[in-house]
């Protein structure tokens, strides 16, 4: 099985917002809407108790997850949202009502309805470009190189590679609700709050 | 989340619709009057039909649908299989009762198929995602706002065709309905209060910069006494207590009872409107910060 996805080192995240400034437009995303945010994740006390300067800050890229078990999918009643062989979760727009249940279903909210088209949009990885063997433009784009994209099924990958080097402890994911988000995100020497 | 007002009302009108059906049904088995079985399933069929259209108002692209409907899994398929199911067994239950008296097994059908429309209804909205609807208490509030809806409904038409020997029977059936809006009510704001969702601490947004951090802590205090207080009590006090103190007042009284049907109904109506918009308002995501 391919599941193509990203990993992002969140320790090389400077915030600058390019990965959410490119999203936008190379997928000529709304006013507006977001298919790639940068979160300012803190600061927050280093333990309990502290205080500044005692403080830490991390940013945290967040976009749809391509999970393994997409909810977004199994509540769609058309078959819009279907996950794809490569592993990436997609909408067909033909197929797509805008009844928004796939919007309820996403537990990280990264969907949008296009007001215009009257269609459920979100990350697609940026398919357009994987499909003739690219990158998404949020990797090409990444200043601090924070961002890896390629199969994570495939232990040969560049990003298997990188998770395989690093400790488990400081590989993290987005809260699991029973979808199985497929986006890992290192943090070294912080604590993770998600 | 924004209140989507179309599947609000969809889910009221399916309560009505189930109500009425499953509580003609039981006048049915009880052997009580034959005269109101036929207008309260033209009452049902419409709730059915009125719930239905304005669900398509929710749909964007609503044309599209009529070529599309086919994953099983999805709540909104499960519910369109609900409407037909449900206009299936209105068909077969007029059948039968063009040909006199309903027989006890059209009745009990009834029972089961209002029960299995509203818990289909209520399951589509069973999301991990939501950590504020993920749960079977979800059930249990659209199972008593049915009986309530559903008994004031039978009431007011027993009222109006004055008849007697139902008027009782639907004041009792209000009145339980009432009682069980409170108690589901309770009982979910309880769980609302024990909600424990993933937090990060202090974070910022930089897209949305004047944007308050998201409270994800607290749901049950939002509920309880919070900017949801006038939704949560108004459901509780209006839709659950007055509608049940209505039909205690008229438990063992046959006589002026269409104020008082009236008046339930309204209360049950509006209670339902407000539980529900609250349970939009209060269902944020598992990941609230997005």
């Amino acid at each position: 099985m391919t599941q193509y996805a990203i990993v992002t080192d969140l320790d090389r995240c400077v915030g600058c917002l390019a990965c959410s400034v490119a999203c936008k437009m190379v997928n000529s995303v709304p006013i507006g809407q977001f298919w790639n945010k940068t979160l300012r994740i803190g600061p927050n006390p280093k333990n309990e108790g502290d205080n500044w300067p005692d403080v830490e800050l991390y940013y945290l890229t967040v976009q749809c997850q391509h999970c393994e078990k997409p909810q977004c999918v199994e509540v769609c009643p058309t078959g819009a949202s279907q996950k794809l062989a490569d592993g990436t979760v997609q909408i067909d727009k033909q197929k797509c009502i805008g009844c928004q249940f796939c919007v309820m279903a996403c537990p990280y909210n990264v969907r949008y309805l296009n007001e215009d088209e009257r269609v459920v949009e979100k990350c697609t990885l940026c398919e357009q470009l994987i499909a003739d063997g690219g990158l998404p433009q949020c990797v090409t784009q990444c200043g601090g190189r924070a961002r890896y994209f390629g199969d994570i099924d495939d232990p040969a990958s560049e990003v298997s590679t990188l998770l395989a080097a690093e400790d488990p402890a400081t590989v993290h994911s987005l809260p699991d609700v029973g979808n199985l988000p497929t986006f890992k995100y290192i943090l070294r020497n912080m604590k993770w709050r998600g | 989340m924004e209140v989507q007002w179309s599947l609000i009302v969809f889910t009221l009108f399916a309560c009505i619709a189930s109500g009425v059906f499953a509580g003609q049904g039981l006048l049915a088995l009880l052997g009580k009057s034959e005269r109101l079985q036929k207008p309260a399933l033209a009452v049902s069929l419409g709730a059915l039909v009125v719930g239905g259209i304005v669900s398509f108002t929710h749909l964007q692209h609503w044309e599209r649908a009529f070529n599309g409907f086919g994953n099983l899994s999805s709540g909104i398929t499960q519910e369109l299989i609900g409407i037909v199911v449900m206009f299936v067994l209105i068909v077969i239950y007029f059948v039968v009762l063009r040909r006199g008296t309903v027989p006890k097994w059209a009745g009990i059908l009834a029972i089961i198929g209002g029960l299995g429309f509203v818990l289909v209804v209520a399951s589509s909205y069973m999301m991990p995602a939501r950590p504020a609807w993920s749960t079977p208490l979800l059930h249990v509030f659209y199972l008593a706002q049915m009986v309530v809806s559903g008994g004031a409904t039978l009431w007011l038409i027993a009222a109006v065709l004055k008849a007697d020997d139902t008027l009782v029977v639907s004041a009792r059936i209000t009145a339980i309905g009432g009682v069980c809006v409170v108690v589901s009510l309770i009982a979910y704001a309880l769980y609302a209060s024990s909600l424990s969702l993933p937090m990060v601490g202090n974070y910022f947004d930089p897209t949305d910069p004047t944007k308050p951090m998201v409270a994800v802590a607290g749901l049950g205090g939002e509920l309880l006494a919070g900017g949801l207080a006038a939704y949560f009590w108004g459901a509780l006090v209006v839709g659950g207590a007055i509608a049940a103190i209505l039909g205690f007042l008229k438990w063992n009284r046959a006589e002026g009872n269409f104020g008082f049907a009236a008046a339930a109904l309204v209360c049950a109506l509006a209670g339902g409107l407000a539980f529900r918009a609250a349970l939009y308002l209060i269902g944020v995501s598992a990941y609230a910060f997005y």
